[in-house]
């Protein structure tokens, strides 16, 4: 019996040690593929004039979807800030998911929007839009805003794609900062396309916890003062420096952010929009993308941009972050099992064989294998089974190797776009990375794993998503759809 | 730190040299600390990205005076090295520098890159030639083997856009190039420049195999069509694919006459409220009493009722 169990242990001990070899395989080969990505992307940039596209007739049109959803306090200012950013053909949809609060009223009295009669062509379904709204006043003739019955962010994205009327869409939440050259950079994938179709694109996500936001515009960029914000601050840049853009290189990108991408709207209908059965709507929607383009035997490509285009606040306590990364794993798990036929399928390329897996393996299992990992390494810890010696090695080797991962995200934040420019805010980030493993990143393994818990519960819900606002005390949103 | 310090202190002695008077090849005074400015190549690189900015901004004498700035603090010779390059970011900014110095006689070692294999050279070169010559400067078409991606296309229409219009003697021979982008970006001059002698041509071109120079050949003949042309739209229609109905439909809002009547009115029946809703349109805008159709059909079914207030709406606020 004691033979078997040790076999037991053996066999798992064994397996974790290889899975663990393996996803540093992967974090150094992400690394190599970030950079040179990075590297090509500014240099074909370096000499860019994106001006000319600002208000040139032959720019491609835009739809920017912003659901929003009792979002009064910041509302205005939102929607102004978007009005004004430099592109011309232009259309910014606002749908009011059916809000509880004044967030429409406010938008009525401010943009001195009128009810038209509007013709919706429900190419997606949807839940019903009560009223479109537009305005005389020729300052905000691009705006359009759709009151509907309430039915989850995804739900107001497809009737975003329904109302819109140009050739790509950029769907962003209401509440994100966008910089002023944020479209026309995000366009200019789309222009360069070849033989290949690009489907989507998605841009860099960045942390304005602490920033300086000025009549909805981002002033100046400071390094988030709470300790949670921060640790997010240097989560995102490692994600989004490192992992996407080595993605993006591979074209093996599974994700863009609902905060921020931007999509062919013929292809996104043709696929039928965004799934609202799952609250990871953003990756479901790519994926389910990638796999029609596949399907139909199209050539087509996802691109990723690494300029800072958009900043969203992230959560700074506890509770609100748990349900964020708690909703993620669900949308993760939800998102693979519905396209689990990609899975090792050569059919797929690259998304079947390298990107499925990776996400199977490293992005969804790996709470799951780390917590296992932690109950292994304590049942063997209280049946004295552990050799001490290589223990501390291995861990002295893996926080080491971390570090350097963090490091090296840092380095390449500072050699690219360089936000956090005072020597102070680097240093701070650098001694977030040092406390991660011992705080951060524990719980966030263990809100995966109530993720888990949730999602087979069938947990559909969205959470309560509380929202300080820039420079503002908090206000609460709940998202029941 | 000293490298800022060169920096702040080019940047306040640029401020004051622009208003210098160079007109008859008066040599500017270059201050010590400047002087070993190209053999500094953080610094050189940072001079000559202030000047291009600073030439973007400018016309006349103050621009004339940046590219005798350039040439006299001796930056032109970096320029010519990333020309000759084997890197090909080097040698496309390398050619984006001395394009936007006005250094006119690197034309012909930049003309050969026109047709490079690099996508950023051949653009930063096409760029150059129209800088140099302006419309002749497009005689590039004539050989070009390569493919133009829409972002091309832009920048060089772009670049045209400031200048005096010139001759398209070669646009037949464009619009039959066998570069499927080469034929777009042609039918695109055509439209833009309304070249109503390549009507034939651009009609032609309906039918070309690729759905990307079909579709512009559509918007084309919009600017350069004659009243047959949207009937010869009305008879592609049968067989077009779903992109091409959808351009022949934008091009019929603006070219619809009482003659494509039937047509629409067959397409209001369509079954897709998207097609209805643009055929729709067309009728009111372009048919006679064509809102009193619309009003008409409107007693038949709701989805002709919710049509017909759409476009009383738009009508009503354009």
């Amino acid at each position: 019996m004691k033979e078997a169990a040790e076999i037991l242990i053996y066999l798992v001990v064994s397996g974790l040690f290889l899975y663990s070899v393996v996803l540093i395989f992967f974090y150094v080969f992400i690394g190599i593929n970030s950079i040179g990505e990075t590297r090509e992307y500014l240099h074909k940039n370096s000499f860019t004039d994106y001006r000319l596209l600002a208000a040139s007739p032959h720019a491609p049109t835009v739809s920017i979807l912003a659901p929003a959803y009792n979002e009064g306090a910041t509302i205005v200012e939102n929607v102004r800030s978007l009005l004004s950013l430099y592109y011309n053909k232009l259309e910014l949809v606002v749908i009011n998911d059916g809000s509880k609060d004044d967030s429409l009223q406010k938008l009525i009295d401010a943009y001195q929007l009128e009810k038209v009669d509007f013709f919706v062509n429900y190419q997606i379904p949807t839940q019903e839009v009560k009223a479109v709204y537009r305005t005389k006043h020729p300052a905000y003739n691009k705006l359009v805003v759709v009151d509907k019955v309430n039915g989850g962010k995804a739900d107001a994205l497809n009737v975003g794609i329904n109302i819109a009327s140009h050739d790509y869409i950029v769907c962003i939440d209401a509440d994100c900062i966008l910089e002023h050259d944020a479209i026309l950079k995000m366009v200019k994938p789309f222009m360069e396309e070849g033989e290949a179709r690009v489907i989507a694109s998605g841009g860099v996500i960045r942390i304005a916890n602490s920033c300086e936001v000025r009549n909805g515009r981002l002033v100046r960029v400071h390094l988030p003062e709470n300790y949670w914000a921060r640790m997010q601050a240097l989560e995102y840049i490692r994600a989004f420096l490192l992992g996407r853009m080595a993605w993006a290189r591979l074209d093996g990108l599974l994700l863009i952010s609902g905060a921020f991408g931007a999509f062919d709207r013929e292809i996104a209908i043709r696929c039928g929009g965004y799934n609202v059965n799952t609250v990871g709507e953003d990756m479901e929607l790519v994926v389910r993308m990638r796999r029609y383009m596949h399907e139909q035997g199209l050539p087509y490509k996802v691109t990723y941009i690494p300029d800072p285009l958009c900043w969203t606040e992230a959560p700074e306590t506890t509770k609100l972050l748990g349900r964020q990364r708690n909703r993620w794993t669900r949308g993760t798990i939800e998102t693979l099992k519905s396209h689990k036929i990609i899975f090792l399928n050569p059919r797929y390329d690259l998304l079947g064989i390298l990107s499925y897996p990776y996400w199977l393996f490293f992005e969804m299992l790996a709470p799951a294998i780390e917590f296992t990992g932690f109950i292994v390494f304590l049942v063997m810890a209280i049946t004295g089974l552990i050799n001490w010696h290589m223990f501390f090695a291995f861990l002295l080797f893996i926080l080491f190797f971390g570090y350097l991962n963090s490091i090296f995200a840092i380095y390449m934040e500072v050699y690219t776009y360089n936000q956090y420019r005072r020597k102070k805010e680097i240093r701070k980030l650098i001694l977030a990375a040092f406390s991660e493993p011992f705080l951060f990143h524990p719980f966030v393994v263990w809100s995966a794993i109530r993720g888990y818990f949730d999602y087979f519960r069938k947990k559909k819900s969205w959470g309560e998503m509380t929202r300080r606002g820039f420079g503002k005390p908090a206000e609460k949103a709940q998202q029941p759809g | 730190m000293q490298e800022k310090q060169v920096q702040e202190f080019f940047d306040h002695w640029l401020s004051e040299a622009l208003f210098g008077d160079f007109s008859n090849g008066a040599a500017v005074e270059v201050p010590p600390m400047l002087q070993d400015l190209p053999h500094n190549r953080i610094a050189r690189q940072y001079a000559i990205n202030q000047l291009i900015n600073t030439r973007k901004n400018l016309t006349g004498v103050a621009a004339r005076n940046v590219v005798s700035l350039y040439e006299q603090l001796g930056l032109r010779d970096t320029s010519v090295r990333k020309l000759h390059s084997h890197v090909w970011y080097l040698r496309a900014k390398g050619i984006h520098e001395l394009y936007m110095m006005e250094q006119q006689d690197t034309k012909p070692l930049i003309q050969q890159y026109t047709n490079s294999q690099n996508e950023y050279v051949r653009l930063e070169a096409q760029t150059a030639m129209l800088s140099f010559e302006g419309f002749a400067g497009l005689h590039f078409l004539n050989t070009l083997t390569r493919p133009m991606n829409n972002w091309q296309q832009v920048k060089l229409l772009d670049q045209l856009l400031p200048l005096d219009p010139g001759h398209f003697e070669q646009l037949p021979q464009w619009l039959r190039s066998p570069v499927d982008s080469v034929v777009e970006f042609a039918l695109k001059l055509a439209e833009i420049y309304q070249q109503m002698q390549v009507k034939e041509e651009a009609t032609a071109c309906l039918q070309h195999p690729s759905l990307k120079v079909q579709v512009q050949a559509v918007k084309t003949l919009t600017r350069i069509g004659d009243e047959a042309s949207a009937a010869i739209l009305v008879a592609l229609y049968a067989t077009a694919g779903t992109q091409l109905r959808k351009a022949i439909l934008n091009a019929l809002e603006h070219i619809a006459s009482d003659q494509e009547r039937p047509f629409l009115e067959q397409e209001l029946e369509n079954g897709n409220p998207a097609v209805q809703l643009q055929a729709a349109r067309i009728v009111a805008n372009c048919c006679t009493n064509g809102m009193q159709l619309l009003q008409q059909k409107a007693q038949v079914a709701p989805v002709y009722d919710r049509i017909f207030l759409h476009i009383k709406s738009l009508r009503a606020r354009s």
